[in-house]
């Protein structure tokens, strides 16, 4: 973490600036975050045009929230996607509930969604995956990403995934203890 | 039946893992956010799990988003208020900005009045101009406030400058001044507290805030950057 001191600060300046509204401050946060905060927004989503709707009105709250930011409870860029992700989550539950209304479309989700295999590809995915999430087995991991990014429960985990739901419980718990271990270690 | 003791440290911690992956169910996350309401630890264990998950978004490969996006948040996030006209300063040239920054300077080197000063703190306008000088001399007991280039502010306001002392309401110190200097008198009721509080300045009408809890929107805050040895006078 030491590391991205530096950078910390530099963001925690611009957020400041933010707070007393000048508007050069939010160009340059937006300049210097917004491809991360797009990946997570896409990453959710998975739909371009909602994942750039959704990374507006995210900036637009953390212009007018800026001035509650508070570097003693969280680092600015976890923060900030902690922003992007809860509105990223509200819309994706928005989109579920409609396209559960419309009886055309519940095929379509059974068919897209991907499935076990598909889901462990899609986690290997990452080129440079970090340390302590590379440590975890693929059913923690795949566990963990389904429930932060996708918002699923224990149990529409277990359906997706067509595993028992005490496993899916198991490699949570167990993945988050690992995770805590190897982080605290760091 | 509940899954979870939330009494026992390590089922709090567990909890708050599942609370910030959003795992857990309704009755149990009611519990949880009662528990959250009133307890630090709990409130600890909720940050450390975000900084921790935080991981899974920085694992992510970054997305350059199109420019349409910035457009659209530029155009909803521009000022309308009076402070948009503060662009006045932001426009101002570099000639001018060269001569704020040659009087600050000289007014550091000629000493009067930093000599003897313990703790400054410079009040950075919009534009990074620098608007008063906040100084502070230990063995004084005094707090001077320096106009350099004040921001423009409209019809009847005035800032206020305030020392957010921990613990306790917020000691004004004073109105600042469109020109010229003010000093205040350290009390010694908080000049113990002085060079580790934070300042804040906030904008009033001209009799200034009724009260350290009844204050107008913060304009500008900041803390005091020691210039002498401070373990003199502490």
């Amino acid at each position: 973490m030491s590391s991205d001191t530096g950078q910390d600060q530099k963001l925690v300046q611009h957020l400041e600036g933010c707070a007393h509204e000048r508007h050069g401050s939010l160009q340059k946060l937006y300049s210097i975050t917004s491809a991360n905060l797009f990946s997570v927004s896409l990453r959710i989503l998975k739909d371009r045009e909602q994942a750039e709707d959704c990374l507006q009105n995210a900036y637009i709250k953390i212009w007018k929230n800026a001035g509650s930011y508070d570097i003693t409870k969280a680092r600015p860029m976890t923060w900030m996607n902690t922003i992007v992700r809860n509105q990223a989550l509200d819309m994706l539950r928005r989109k579920k509930v409609q396209e559960v209304s419309d009886d055309d479309h519940i095929h379509q989700i059974a068919d897209t969604a991907p499935g076990h295999e598909e889901q462990l590809a899609l986690s290997r995915n990452s080129a440079n995956m970090h340390k302590c999430l590379a440590d975890l087995s693929d059913q923690q991991r795949v566990c963990i990403e389904l429930a932060y990014f996708e918002g699923l429960t224990h149990q529409e985990m277990s359906e997706q995934l067509e595993f028992p739901l005490g496993s899916v419980k198991t490699w949570i718990r167990r993945g988050l203890a690992r995770l805590r271990t190897c982080l605290s270690g760091i | 039946m509940s899954e979870w003791n939330l009494s026992d440290p390590g089922d709090r911690n567990e909890a708050a893992a599942e609370y910030v992956l959003g795992l857990l169910p309704q009755t149990e996350k009611a519990r949880f956010e009662a528990l959250l309401a009133a307890s630090h630890d709990a409130q600890q264990d909720v940050r450390n799990w975000q900084e921790h998950l935080n991981i899974l978004n920085e694992n992510l490969v970054p997305q350059q988003p199109p420019a349409k996006v910035w457009k659209e948040v530029s155009k909803a996030t521009k000022p309308e208020s009076f402070w948009s006209n503060l662009r006045f300063w932001q426009s101002a040239s570099v000639s001018m900005a060269l001569a704020v920054v040659f009087t600050v300077v000289l007014w550091f080197q000629s000493g009067v009045p930093g000599n003897g000063m313990d703790y400054v703190y410079v009040v950075q306008g919009p534009s990074e101009q620098t608007e008063w000088i906040v100084n502070a001399s230990m063995n004084r007991d005094k707090v001077y406030v320096e106009a350099v280039q004040p921001v423009s502010l409209p019809d009847g306001k005035v800032c206020e400058l305030w020392l957010m002392v921990a613990g306790r309401e917020p000691v004004s110190l004073g109105i600042l001044p469109k020109m010229g200097r003010n000093e205040v008198t350290i009390s010694s009721e908080w000049r113990e507290a002085l060079k580790n509080s934070p300042l804040v300045i906030t904008l009033e009408k001209p009799s200034g805030a009724p009260n350290g809890y009844e204050m107008g929107p913060v304009m500008n805050k900041g803390k005091w950057t020691p210039v002498n040895k401070a373990s003199d006078y502490f």
